[in-house]
């Protein structure tokens, strides 16, 4: 019988070795119980309140959106051109009275999403209501030039930062950006068509600037503050066809403002000099979703589906010693190599199987309790099995959890002992979890990059981010499911020394 | 003496297994090296005002990682008996099962009580070293919340034995007894951590071994607790107690195999 035949059988013989221990068939079944019925049952355990206090307006496609800057408009029906030369934009300044003064358990959370920062540039919009659609094309202080619409499309122009000259065009429902270094030779940057632009539209200039946000986490728990920031801009060579009265309006969510009490967000202003104009904006033009992610919240039986999952591949692997199975293998099979990739992958694909099925069940059973109490539109869009995002989320975690029960297999045939590969893996798991909502600020992060629980960020479809309490949420899916993967080659490689090393 | 018997022939088995030793220096050695590494990263100047950083819980925090050394020892000196088939001549030499438990129960407490006073000890001159400089004050051996957060965490080492031998006896697997045991004590807070509503964090906290359990080590910010000192060790006892319980249960009713 010649090696390529002999692999699918091998393959066979470990799955019928998988499959005949009534003991793991009842595991697995346990992991895939586990995971969606502790999904399930906490699910009621989970509230919020984010669609009651709002800090957030509803956008175009109903999304939570943040829209607030000072613009300089006036209302221009049809077709339309708009050209201005931005001599200048600030960066962003906390006013010296608010900020932080020697709290520095508090960071500074630094962005660098392209709606963060300041801006100055030209805007298209339906009306001057916060939250409505919107086309524009701006110069940042350090994001290069930009063109975006309705908070959610982002074109990057050129990386400058200098004085700029910015077109708009309005044609129909499409609005084409071009920017110029000096006002002939003109380069376009895209053409977007807002959701909803009415025939007479607000058309005109505008600073915003993200306010500043400070978090503050550790000892299992999170806070976030947020200070306003401004940002200076100036702007000369204005040109619109049929040109009015320009008109300078706070942008702001009303609710926000009253609630804020007096101030709101700080206030703009406009001054004309000469043929120029010098605007002082503040506020956020972008996407605005809590970081709280019904995702990963609806995953949570996953942990405990996982344990189950590692107690199998731990078994898998040393009960062939304790029954001195492994001999009768390596009798049929002499070559180790062959037998640790059949067993592997015979594993990997089973408890992969089973994740998957479990953390999509879970998902689908967690999803409608989380939206009854309070995880519902517009703050936190019902998660579909067709997004991108949650499509990830849920084969990462299902990798996660199979990668996880094969680093404990390839543990247990190192060690050769079930008790010590399924208490070093459940531990390099879950402990560094334990230590790491503990530890404060962004010191939990290279505990994520170092262990297992690196593997726990498969679980979230919404980007990383220090404000929350968890500490995997520092870090990006792909990075998790990395850490996890080199993990379990690594334990692997070690495995097949140790194999071909040492006698069974 | 039957039970002076079975104790002394417990401690023999228990003695004679050369992982013993190394799980023991396990336990000692996890408790002090996460507790100093924790420790020795704390800088007062880079904290709230007020600060509210406890530095001998914090020196203390070992005991999550080191009870894991006693957890698989009680573990294996119950469900080893069942794989290596030594449990037939235990009951043939000691035929009262009630007995045989509380004989293995008693020198597993002790033997995780003494191993919980060496790293205890070691735990608290260790963060005295690493906080030095740090601008925090270390554990004073006379402060008598510093003292109850040293005897809370020996106890507690001791209830994770008991516990952790009850679970053996009740699933009679290795596998299956260290998987339980580590899921109530470090899933249940993982678990709890992915909840928004804080209410039910704190439900769930209150009730969860380990951290109900630990909350006697906190020597300030008593309001951050999820459960007073000593309630807390009732928590915990109340788990072991549940589990040797029926563990014994079981352990009479099923044939020895």
């Amino acid at each position: 019988m010649n090696a390529r035949e002999s692999f699918p059988r091998l393959l066979l013989s470990e799955w019928t070795k998988l499959r005949s221990v009534s003991r793991w068939v009842i595991t697995f079944l346990g992991a895939l119980a586990l995971t969606i019925g502790l999904s399930a049952l906490l699910a009621s355990a989970n509230r919020t309140d984010a669609n009651v206090h709002r800090n957030f307006v509803v956008g175009p496609s109903d999304d939570p959106v943040s829209d607030t800057f000072y613009f300089v408009h006036q209302p221009v029906a049809g077709d339309t051109t708009l050209t201005v030369r931005v001599a200048s934009v600030t960066p962003p300044q906390e006013s010296p009275d608010r900020r932080p003064s020697r709290d520095e358990s508090l960071t500074l959370l630094d962005d660098p999403g392209p709606y963060a920062g300041a801006a100055a540039g030209i805007m298209i919009k339906d009306g001057t209501r916060s939250g409505s659609s919107y086309a524009a094309v701006m110069l940042t202080a350090d994001r290069g030039v930009r063109m975006q619409s309705d908070y959610a499309v982002d074109h990057e122009g050129s990386a400058s930062s200098g004085t700029r000259w910015l077109r708009l065009v309005r044609a129909g429902n499409t609005v084409t950006g071009y920017e110029s270094p000096d006002g002939t030779n003109w380069t376009p940057i895209g053409s977007l068509t807002p959701r909803s632009l009415p025939s007479t539209a607000e058309i005109g200039f505008y600073v915003s600037s993200a306010p500043a946000l400070y978090t503050s986490r550790g000892s299992a728990s999170s806070s976030v503050a947020e200070r306003p920031t401004t940002a200076d801009a100036t702007f000369d060579n204005v040109t619109l066809d049929g040109a009015g009265q320009w008109k300078g309006d706070q942008i702001a969510d009303e609710n926000a403002a009253a609630r804020e009490g007096k101030g709101g967000p700080a206030g703009g202003r406009l001054a004309t000099s000469g043929s120029g104009f010098t605007v002082t904006g503040s506020g956020r033009v972008g996407p605005h979703a809590p970081d709280d992610d019904v995702v990963e919240a609806a995953l949570i039986g996953a942990i405990a589906g996982l344990m189950a999952l590692v107690s199998v591949g731990a078994l898998f692997a040393t009960s062939e010693y304790r029954r001195g199975m492994i001999r009768t293998t390596f009798a049929a099979t002499p070559r180790r190599g062959r037998v640790l990739a059949a067993k592997a992958i015979v594993l990997g694909t089973t408890a992969y199987a089973v994740s998957l099925v479990g953390v999509v069940a879970a998902l689908t059973l967690a999803v409608p309790t989380m939206k009854n109490h309070g995880f519902a539109p517009p703050a936190f869009p019902t998660p579909s099995l067709s997004d991108g995002p949650v499509v990830r989320a849920l084969l990462l975690t299902a990798a996660f959890m199979a990668l996880v029960s094969l680093f404990a297999m390839a543990v247990g045939m190192v060690v050769r002992r079930s008790a010590a590969a399924i208490t070093a893996t459940i531990v390099l798991v879950l402990l560094p979890l334990i230590v790491g909502m503990v530890l404060p600020g962004t010191a939990p992060r290279w505990l994520m990059y170092a262990t297992l629980a690196g593997g726990m960020a498969t679980q979230r479809a919404k980007p990383p981010t220090i404000t929350l309490a968890e500490p995997w949420a520092m870090i990006g899916p792909w990075a998790g499911i990395g850490v996890v993967a080199a993990y379990t080659c690594a334990a692997l490689a070690l495995a097949w020394w140790r194999l071909r090393r040492t006698d069974a | 003496m039957t039970a002076l018997r079975a104790i002394r022939a417990e401690w023999t088995k228990l003695r004679t297994l050369s992982s013993t030793g190394w799980l023991l220096l396990g336990a000692v050695a996890g408790t002090v090296a996460l507790g100093s590494a924790i420790t020795g990263t704390l800088d007062h100047r880079s904290c709230d005002t007020p600060c509210l950083v406890d530095p001998v819980k914090l020196s203390l925090a070992g005991v999550r990682l080191g009870q894991v050394a006693v957890v698989i020892l009680a573990v294996l000196a119950v469900t080893a008996e069942y794989a290596t088939r030594t449990i037939q001549p235990t009951l043939a030499a000691v035929p009262r099962r009630t007995l045989v438990v509380l004989g293995k129960l008693a020198v597993l407490v002790g033997v995780a009580l003494a191993a919980g006073a060496i790293a205890v000890t070691a735990a608290y001159l260790a963060a005295g070293i690493a906080l030095d400089g740090t601008g925090f004050a270390g554990p004073v051996w006379s402060d008598h919340l510093d003292q109850r957060a040293a005897v809370g965490s020996i106890v507690y080492l001791g209830l994770i034995a008991a516990l952790a031998a009850g679970l053996g006896l009740l699933l009679r697997d290795t596998a299956g007894a260290i998987t339980a045991a580590l899921f109530l004590l470090y899933g249940i807070p993982v678990a709890a951590s992915f909840l928004s509503d804080p209410r039910w964090e704190h439900r769930i906290l209150r009730y969860s071994p380990m951290d109900a359990g630990l909350s006697i080590q906190a020597t300030r910010d008593f309001a951050a607790e999820h459960i007073g000192p000593w309630a807390g060790i009732g928590v915990l006892s109340a788990y072991a107690g549940g589990a040797v319980l029926l563990g014994l249960l079981v352990f009479a009713i099923r044939d020895a195999r």
